[in-house]
């Protein structure tokens, strides 16, 4: 038996992805700071139960600095903004506050799922939606790093060439036509021979009959998203 | 065949989407650059697989590295009708229709991502815009009109340069590659 930490490791994708939409679509019923905080912590929690607690954090904290920038703006210049304390207003930081941490709530569920299958995995279950869609997204992640390294060769290939990237916006943006122009021809040449290729391997996007296997651990993940969905439309508020 | 070379441009669309996004990013441009591979979908496969390559992007970039980004899929999706549109409607190979597109995007892009960047970041996105919303902030403006008002000057460069550069290329495709953007007259 697999240790209790690895479990939400061997939950269906499905079901997870089922679950994470209720789950977030509670979220959208939440409308106070204190319960955006409980369900933050809730979910910190969950994440540090499962050993993910590290590379979350580290995956959160630019959304924690848009969080922080959110609430300051706010306090400051919301129109709102009514009763004060020095010249921070109370509405905007109210206001401020509860968006970051739907934000912060949104991203750390998303980033849960996200940590636990692998982006390769939820590719091939998108393919069950449609086979196209599993050969799109799948193509994308093979293209992906071969035209990173290509934008990386033309880069020093025209600055070898005398391109200099300069300090005015529009001087930038020359130089951003200059190395995206030869990326985006190569990789339109790319997109035929692939295609060639789809066709004399004799690519075909038959849909099969599909059959949705879920256990009993499955729906009760579901069960627990349908849940958390209830409390939030009773509590919400 | 067809739908082989279908298949295969969406991808490629959704890669120059990133690309684009990424090399924008390292030359510190204040604009997004993030729907050239949209609108290029979208002028050679029509409007609807144009509306795919932009709602893929998101979701691929969602799923990647930002989850946030996947509501945005939305304005992605229209933009690849508007240019798929309009390309069918009078090619995309002169000059007046960039102009058209671009400044057509220029507003219905910030009409669908303002409610949706209002309600998650509060209509702060973390760049240069955000001055420019704070001043309107500051001015006495509602949240949505200031978010709305900021947003317009950057997204019609960002579509006027998208739209100019797809004509461009476009306009050196080979008869066989240029699709739908030949216009209705010589498409067929």
């Amino acid at each position: 038996m697999l240790p209790v930490k690895r479990k939400l490791f061997n939950i269906n994708i499905g079901a997870q992805a089922v679950s994470v939409l209720l789950v977030l679509l509670s979220i959208l019923f939440l409308r106070t700071w204190s319960t955006l905080s409980i369900f933050t912590l809730v979910s910190l929690l969950i994440a540090a139960y499962h050993g993910l607690l590290i590379p979350l954090l580290k995956r959160l904290s630019p959304i924690v600095f848009l969080g922080s920038v959110i609430i300051i703006l706010h306090t400051l210049v919301n129109p709102q903004n009514r009763h004060f304390i020095l010249f921070f207003g109370l509405e905007g930081f109210n206001y401020g506050l509860i968006t970051a941490l739907r934000l912060l709530d949104i991203v750390t569920v998303t980033q849960i799922f996200m940590l636990v299958n692998p982006l390769r995995n939820i590719i091939t279950a998108l393919s069950w939606i449609h086979p196209d869609l599993g050969t799109v997204l799948g193509l994308v992640l093979s293209i992906l790093p071969v035209m990173r390294e290509q934008m990386e060769v033309t880069l020093n290939a025209q600055i070898a060439r005398g391109l200099r990237i300069g300090k005015y916006p529009w001087q930038r943006i020359k130089a951003y036509l200059v190395v995206m122009i030869p990326i985006v021809i190569k990789s339109l040449i790319r997109a035929q021979i692939m295609a060639q290729l789809l066709h004399v391997r004799g690519y075909n996007s038959k849909r099969e009959k599909r059959k949705i296997s879920w256990n009993h651990t499955d729906r009760l993940v579901i069960a627990g998203g349908f849940c958390v969905l209830l409390i939030s439309l009773g509590y919400g508020k | 065949m067809n739908k082989k070379l279908a298949l295969t441009m969406v991808s490629t669309g959704i890669v120059i989407n990133i690309i684009g996004g990424l090399v924008a990013t390292t030359f510190k441009i204040p604009i997004f650059l993030d729907s050239i591979g949209t609108m290029l979908a979208a002028v050679t496969l029509g409007p609807w697989l144009g509306a795919l390559t932009g709602l893929l992007s998101n979701v691929f970039q969602g799923l990647a590295t930002d989850p946030v980004s996947i509501p945005f899929a939305l304005v992605n999706a229209v933009i690849g009708l508007v240019v798929g549109f309009l390309a069918k409607k009078r090619g995309f190979t002169d000059y007046i229709t960039p102009l058209l597109a671009g400044i057509i995007l220029a507003f219905v892009a910030p009409i669908i991502g303002t409610p949706i960047a209002v309600y998650l970041f509060g209509g702060v996105t973390g760049g240069g815009v955000d001055i420019l919303y704070a001043i309107l902030l500051k001015s006495g403006n509602e949240i949505f009109a200031s978010a709305f008002l900021a947003r317009i000057p950057a997204n019609l460069v960002d579509k006027l340069l998208s739209a100019y550069l797809v004509m461009a290329i476009i306009r050196k495709l080979p008869q066989n590659m240029k699709g739908i953007s030949k216009g209705p007259n010589v498409a067929g």
